[in-house]
């Protein structure tokens, strides 16, 4: 357990943004692709996925809609909007420009 | 932020379906995680908790979810009015009370402005109403100037800025022994209002084509109710107007009353102009009269600025060249896209009321805010757990902001009803008032309430609501009021402070309010009373056409019950005499007043001449040739203070703008001087200076002045038929004097009324605060009470000290109330003369009426401290 990272607030959303570009998600399925891409090292509090699902959501970003789950059953799927496309683009290259900054700090001396 | 906005919105409204959702939503994600747990080889059991455990608290993750699509503070409000209209429920006394006290404050406030809003805020019903501009120009001596009817024209065909222009002249006239009120308009005014016709057409410019031609009439929709019954078949009916038979072509549609705050009855061609006034003008002064009015549309894109500079520079190239100060200065430009134009005298008329109806709110407002504290005193405790507990100050105050709120709103709806009816009472009362003879004049515009009216009223409550319950609330969450609310008070705690600030406020502001309704009803029996200088009983006044005028008069003289007939170019009392700039041996470009008499005038409305002679019937055929001037006592002592006024000479400035009739009386010597009076209008003081100058008896454009042996308003009638009968729809105008002077005196008297009805709202508002006070104060101090009578204290002794703590507020409020009342007299001296306003008398009766009151409102109360019982309020558990 000890070698897992707790998920900053704030980044949620970006990661989020990222899963939802390729294709249209459910919260829990947002929950195992985290999992799976991080190779099992962030640990999401999946509670506060759904908050940040709304959040999102207020935001235009994504856009929420009832469909037909793989086991078929009613569940919750979003998608990533134009607006929200246009965010990840910029948060990204936030994000980047922060950890490229960040790795300068930590490799110098 | 929209797509936010309608996320929210939709929470709002479907909070249920929204909130199932969300838990169908983390149902799914618990059930799909168990189910994989299960196939990942767990029990069922386990396989659920683990799966709630990856998922963390779900409550809390549910209520922020749910939290994040909320506006917090709408939620909060819907509780809080809820709230507040519960706790009502239980105090049905205290809305009744408060919804009265400000109803009527603020229903004073809601009728000026329903008057505001129809007459200024209230766009016409006519085309684009924002692009129309009343034209006219002011020359470098101030003087007013209009157009003349050639000058309108070729300012159409020219280019200044204006897409359309019509030309107007106004046309007061008699049908059938009716007043009748009317414009002469040009052939494209319909067209360019857009104003289609209800019945029948409107007027076209063929019907304007050329002078004399087009004898047509399109009446308005009332007068075609009221005059013609509704009749459809009126169109192509007859009417004579002046003498004149005009054919009905049309009438304009319901509402359409022109662009006037003067809703007009008819409309006729311009080309009729000279048949329908008869004038023959004094031919050799004036040979093109300034008679003609404009009214323009801008031109898209171009500003009323830009559209004044242009007509600026095209009217200095078209004037001829003469003394510089009859240049153009401005041209002026006044919008009629609504019924009355803002104007500095517009609001110069209505700050006084609306000032004064301003302080009658406060004082409803001080009231209630004195009620809201005591209110708060008695939750101290509730409040006092609720900020122990951990609410925030800021959220209490905002409670109780909309509990102010919910209050206020019933008042709103009080003052409504409240506005309606005085503007019902005071339209009838107007008309019951007025004298007779003139109430065919008034037609008062649509007073309906609009949407407006409603944001207004909606408006001021919720401004009221600030007003009265922002300091309440502030008072009543202070953060003491943890520690009061054990009661535990120390020396600095002192609720009532500011109980009597608002109380000293109020009665400053009644005694002011008091002050004022005193000096002016003091001065309205005076104006009752008032004097004009002459005798105003036993005149009729006429104005009649030209053709038949000599006719009319000798016919006059032969009628049994006329004692004497004469003429003047203005009526003593019909608005006030025009000025003449004027040079004597001593002074130069004097400006005075002047009239053009008949020798008979003096005699006829019984004005003595004081010294000298009156005019001879052969200078009075001679007019200005005759070089001879009469002057008031007023000029006599102005101009000549230390010599005699007969046998000086004045001569008038020889300026192109003046009126052309005074020019003829080139040089004059004064032969006698006549005793002061009102000069036109009442409210000029009647020692201005005035010159008489001689005229005909028969003179154009001259009113006929009778004076009659018996009852004015009998031989109103004998004289208007004599007129008739000498030549039908000669009489343009006919009244009694008297019924004019009532006229000028009905504004003032109106206003006094005004007055005093404001004073008395006042003093009761303020009595009823006083009376709350007291005895809050009273109740709130029985357990002392009760210890002093237990100590031996005499129950009258008591009584005097809760009298004595009132009486010291009483006195301060008097002495800041007079103050003021001092200040604004000054104010109120400047605007209107004739008024006494530091009438001692009107001051004093003010001050005993409010100080009584005051007395009176705090006995009643205070009685009560006499009448404690030692023993149950030291039991009471208060």
């Amino acid at each position: 357990m000890s070698d897992r990272i707790e998920v900053l607030q704030g980044t949620l959303d970006l990661i989020v943004l990222k899963l939802l570009r390729s294709t249209p998600a459910n919260g829990w399925e947002l929950t195992q692709s985290i999992q799976v891409v991080s190779k099992g090292v962030l640990d999401v509090n999946y509670g506060s996925l759904y908050p940040a699902l709304r959040r999102l959501e207020a935001k235009g970003w994504i856009k929420g809609k009832w469909g037909v789950s793989e086991n078929n059953r009613r569940a919750r799927f979003y998608e990533l909007t134009s607006a929200g496309r246009k965010q990840l683009d910029t948060e990204r290259a936030a994000w980047e420009r922060f950890s490229n900054a960040l790795g300068l700090i930590l490799s110098a001396d | 932020m929209l797509s936010g906005f309608l996320v929210r919105l939709k929470a709002l409204l479907f909070r249920r379906r929204m909130n199932a959702e969300l838990d169908e939503e983390m149902r799914y994600h618990l059930e799909r995680d168990t189910e994989r747990n299960v196939a990942r080889g767990m029990t069922t059991t386990d396989a659920a908790a683990a799966a709630r455990r990856s998922f963390g608290n779900l409550t809390v993750a549910a209520e922020q979810a749910r939290d994040v699509w909320r506006w917090l503070w709408l939620e909060e409000l819907r509780q809080d009015v809820h709230y507040a209209a519960r706790s009502f429920r239980r105090a049905p006394s205290l809305v009744a009370t408060v919804a009265i006290t400000i109803g009527v404050g603020l229903g004073l406030l809601v009728t000026t402005f329903t008057l505001f809003n129809a007459y200024v805020l209230r766009p016409l019903a006519v085309r684009d109403p924002y692009a129309l501009y009343d034209v006219g120009w002011r020359a470098r001596n101030g003087a007013f100037h209009t157009f003349t009817h050639d000058q309108y024209a070729r300012i159409t065909r020219a280019d200044v800025g204006f897409s359309q222009t019509f030309g107007y002249r106004n046309l007061f006239t008699r049908v059938n022994g009716r007043a009748m009120v009317g414009q002469l308009v040009s052939g494209n005014y319909f067209d360019m209002l857009g104003v289609p016709p209800a019945l029948g057409r409107v007027m076209t410019p063929a019907d304007d084509a050329a002078p004399g031609a087009g004898s047509v009439i399109v009446l308005s929709h009332d007068t075609w109710l009221v005059q013609f019954g509704g009749d459809s078949g009126v169109v192509g009916r007859h009417m004579r107007l002046n003498g004149v038979q005009l054919t009905i072509i049309g009438v304009a549609p319901k509402g359409f009353g022109g662009l006037s705050e003067w809703p007009y009855e008819f409309w006729v061609p311009l080309s009729m102009a000279e048949p329908l006034s008869g004038w023959k003008r004094i031919g050799t002064l004036a040979k093109s009269p300034e008679d003609t009015r404009m009214v323009g549309r801008l031109a898209t894109g171009v500003t009323p600025d830009q559209a004044a500079a242009r007509l600026s520079a095209w009217l200095q190239n078209d004037l001829p060249a003469g003394k510089p100060e009859s240049r153009v200065s401005q041209v002026s430009m006044v919008s009629r896209a609504t019924s009355m134009p803002i104007s500095p005298e517009l609001i110069a008329a209505f700050s006084p009321i609306v000032i004064a109806f301003g302080l009658v709110m406060l004082i409803a407002c001080a009231n209630v805010a004195n009620m809201m504290l005591a209110r708060g005193i008695a939750r101290q405790r509730e409040v006092g757990i609720r900020l122990a507990l951990g609410a925030g100050r800021s959220r209490l105050i905002r409670q109780m902001l909309t509990e102010s709120v919910v209050l206020a709103l019933p008042a709103g709806l009080v003052a409504f009803v409240i506005s309606r009816a005085a503007i019902d009472l005071g339209t009838r009362a107007m008309l019951a008032t007025l004298p007779a003879e003139y109430t065919p004049y008034v037609r008062p515009i649509d007073l309906a309430p609009d949407v407006r009216v409603l944001f207004f009223v909606l408006g001021a409550a919720i401004a009221a609501a600030v007003m009265f319950g922002t300091l309440p609330a502030l008072q009543a969450t202070r953060p003491d009021i943890v520690r009061a609310s054990r009661g535990d008070f120390d020396t600095q705690y002192r609720p009532s402070r500011l109980r009597n600030a608002l109380v000293v406020a109020q009665i400053s502001t009644s005694v002011l309010l008091m002050t004022c309704a005193g000096v002016l009803l003091r001065s309205a029996r005076d104006a009752q009373e008032l004097d004009p200088g002459f005798q105003a009983r036993e005149v009729v006044l006429m104005e009649v056409l030209d053709p038949p005028r000599a006719r009319i008069i000798e016919a006059l003289r032969m009628e049994p019950g006329v004692r004497d007939v004469a003429s003047a170019s203005s009526y003593p009392l019909d608005g006030a005499f025009p000025r003449v700039e004027i040079n004597t041996a001593t002074d130069s470009n004097v400006r005075v007043l002047y009239n053009l008499v008949s020798p008979s005038y003096f005699s006829a409305i019984g004005l003595p001449i004081l010294r000298g002679r009156n005019f001879t019937e052969s200078e009075a055929r001679g007019g200005g040739a005759a070089g001879t001037v009469l002057v008031n006592a007023g000029a006599a002592k102005y101009l000549w203070p230390a010599g005699d006024a007969i046998g000086q000479s004045i001569v008038p400035s020889n300026d192109a703008s003046m009126r052309g009739n005074v020019r003829a009386y080139r040089s004059a010597r004064v032969i006698g001087v006549v005793a002061d009076a009102a000069p036109g209008w009442i409210g000029i003081s009647a020692d201005v200076p005035v010159l008489y100058y001689p005229q005909p008896l028969a003179a154009a454009t001259s009113a006929i002045i009778v004076r009659v042996a018996t009852d004015a308003t009998v031989m109103r009638d004998r004289v208007e038929r004599t007129a008739t009968q000498v030549d039908s729809g000669s009489v343009q105008e006919i009244h009694t004097l008297a019924s004019s002077f009532a006229l000028q005196a009905f504004p003032f008297r109106s206003g006094y009324l005004l007055a005093g009805v404001v004073g008395i709202l006042a003093l009761g508002l303020t009595i009823t605060g006083v009376y709350g006070v007291i005895g809050y104060a009273v109740a709130q101090r029985r357990r002392e009470f009760g210890i002093r009578i237990a100590l031996g204290a005499r129950p009258t002794g008591l009584v005097a000290h809760v009298l004595r703590q009132a009486l010291r507020l009483a006195m301060i409020g008097f002495a800041i109330g007079m103050t003021l009342a001092l200040g604004a007299s000054r104010g109120f001296a400047a605007i209107l003369q004739g008024v006494n306003t530091y009438d001692v008398r009107g001051y004093v009766i003010a001050a005993a009426v409010v100080f009584g009151a005051c007395v009176i409102a705090a006995y009643l109360p205070s009685r009560r401290a006499g009448k404690v019982n030692a023993v149950e309020a030291l039991r009471a558990d208060s």
